[in-house]
């Protein structure tokens, strides 16, 4: 797979293009990748499929976009979010 | 952009069902537009890599290549509606572009996906579907984790253990709500359909093999862990579903796959207006088709998974029907034509669908398993709704059905429109109240006119037709 420059919290770091952000972000160590709106707790990837919309991330300053089914482009800023995130 | 050619077979799913009516309906001269949320053609069934040589194994994967086969794929429906015998689909292409379909002649392949149990700390990162486990596996090669449990019921719990296995992970156990005993008491008349039984020998073999333990007659009834998952709490339990006393037990573990079986996508039958009924062997809302495949609505048809869970094999049979049907309908073909091709055809479907009834019967999900819940388990994973708000909502606010409940305490609400807690909160607000599910209840639960989130920009600069 090819390597592309993507934005991980501000950081920029090296990921394989077409791969799921999903899978991406549980490789880099991110089991959650948002807490939730009310509890404040911590939720990751869970049906994996598109289904569920837990595996919320901030996409390019897009908020809750599903992780799982968002695939890596060059350049992509990608973010975990608390709770609802904010609009960029 | 809208599409007015209303004489083109369109095709919604390129799973097993709608590959094999499309490979059917290219036989015959006809030009098809096949529409798949997945960035690559096999469904859920046949899901592969960038780099997999399961295309050289299925005949159907290769239709996408065809000139006569216009293929979409990362394309949701995210709205539809049916009028007049004409099927209008509101296409969301890579999540940025919108395109509109209008079609007299449909085929249904939507699916399905893992239905889940609500039990305490299921939220915590790391409790996956089985089904998400092996979609990281089989579509990403990406492990979720280090040490699993796979758990739930269903042949489908083997497979996702020994991809784990094969791959180098530690699987600390298998549990199985079934017990051998029910499989020999309803499995034991069947003839091996399609070498079914031929593949759950070969897992099991493996499974016995790599020393995993396996659990039969039990289920994970709790999930811990602070910030993502540390271990699972397995118990022995009755066929109701009940734990038994004192049959306890931790298992360490950072990822759970656990899986009860697999519930059908009717966002878009319903969202057209199909009829839709209960299939009582395991209590799923499917839609409603005839012998030929045919819904309520004339030029629609469904095959696969959202017709009842099958399994592939009967999903491409049921594609094949599917798809002569229409074609003889709609004149593409004649009438000898359409019975040459279906000869066979119905013969073949009842023996998968036999087999397929067996497996719901032996894997049945009682409704015992609201006994593992908590007043504070979250039942709604969404909008974070307890079993105790929807307890409450019962008791003190005299709700007695899913709507009310919903109402009230937003349960099935949230993002995924109730498709993961939909049929769980439907149950345990009739379990609270006495009473069984009824179709109502569960037809609200799979009511979305909006089925997949849409930039509103894009719906201000789209088209005026809406």
């Amino acid at each position: 797979m090819i390597e592309v420059r993507v934005f991980l919290n501000g950081e920029p770091v090296q990921a394989p293009a077409g791969q799921s952000v999903g899978a991406f972000l549980l490789t880099a160590g991110h089991r959650a990748t948002r807490t939730t709106r009310f509890g404040g707790k911590p939720r990751g990837m869970f049906c994996g499929i598109g289904i569920c919309f837990d595996c919320l991330v901030t996409i390019d300053g897009a908020t809750n976009q599903r992780a799982c089914v968002t695939r890596i482009v060059e350049g992509m800023k990608i973010k975990t979010q608390d709770g609802s995130g904010e609009f960029e | 952009m809208s599409d007015e050619n209303t004489e083109q077979v369109v095709i919604v799913g390129a799973g097993p069902a709608g590959l094999s009516a499309a490979r059917l309906l290219v036989s015959i001269g006809a030009r098809v537009l096949l529409i798949d949320s997945g960035e690559r053609p096999g469904g859920q069934y046949w899901r592969h890599g960038a780099n997999s040589s399961l295309p050289e194994k299925h005949d159907e994967l290769r239709i996408i290549a065809d000139p006569n086969v216009e293929y979409l794929p990362g394309t949701n429906v995210w709205t539809a509606t049916y009028l007049n015998g004409i099927s209008t689909l509101h296409l969301l292409i890579d999540r940025n572009r919108e395109r509109m379909v209008k079609t007299r002649m449909l085929i249904l392949a939507t699916g399905a996906y893992d239905r889940s149990l609500p039990f305490p700390g299921w939220d915590t990162p790391g409790v996956m579907t089985a089904g998400g486990v092996q979609a990281l596996l089989k579509g990403q090669s990406t492990l979720a984790g280090k040490e699993f449990v796979v758990a739930g019921t269903g042949p489908f719990l083997l497979p996702v253990a020994v991809g784990l296995i094969t791959a180098g992970a530690k699987v600390n156990a298998i549990v199985e709500a079934s017990t051998p005993t029910v499989w020999l008491t309803k499995l034991g008349g069947l003839t091996r359909t399609d070498g079914k039984i031929g593949d759950f020998a070969t897992f099991q073999k493996i499974i016995m093999k790599s020393k995993v333990k396996m659990h039969h007659g039990s289920a994970v009834v709790a999930a811990h862990g602070a910030d993502s998952l540390e271990r699972v709490t397995v118990a022995k339990i009755d066929r109701q579903f009940k734990i038994k006393r004192g049959s306890q037990k931790q298992i360490a573990c950072d990822v759970l796959a656990v899986g009860w079986g697999f519930t059908p996508d009717l966002s878009l039958a319903e969202a057209l207006g199909a009829r839709n009924r209960i299939e009582p062997r395991d209590g799923s809302l499917v839609v409603d088709v005839d012998i030929h495949q045919a819904t309520s609505l004339p030029g629609v048809y469904a095959a696969g998974e959202s017709t009842g869970i099958g399994g592939s094999g009967l999903a491409l049979t049921e594609g094949r029907i599917a798809a002569i049907a229409l074609a003889r309908d709609f004149s593409l073909i004649d009438s000898v034509t359409s019975k040459e091709l279906m000869v066979g055809l119905g013969e073949k479907r009842r023996k998968q669908q036999s087999f397929a009834n067996a497996l719901l019967d032996v894997y049945r999900v009682s409704n015992g398993w609201t006994t593992w819940l908590k007043p504070d388990t979250i039942l709604c994973r969404c909008e974070e709704t307890t079993v105790g708000d929807i307890r409450e909502s019962i008791s003190g606010l005299a709700v007695s059905d899913a709507r009310n409940a919903k109402l009230l305490t937003r349960a099935g609400m949230g993002l995924c429109q109730g498709r993961v807690c939909g049929r769980a909160v439907s149950e345990l607000v009739a379990d609270e109240c006495g009473r069984e599910v009824s179709l109502k209840e569960l037809r609200g639960g799979a009511k979305r006119p909006v089925i997949t989130p849409i930039p509103l920009g894009l719906l201000a600069e789209g088209n005026a037709d809406l």
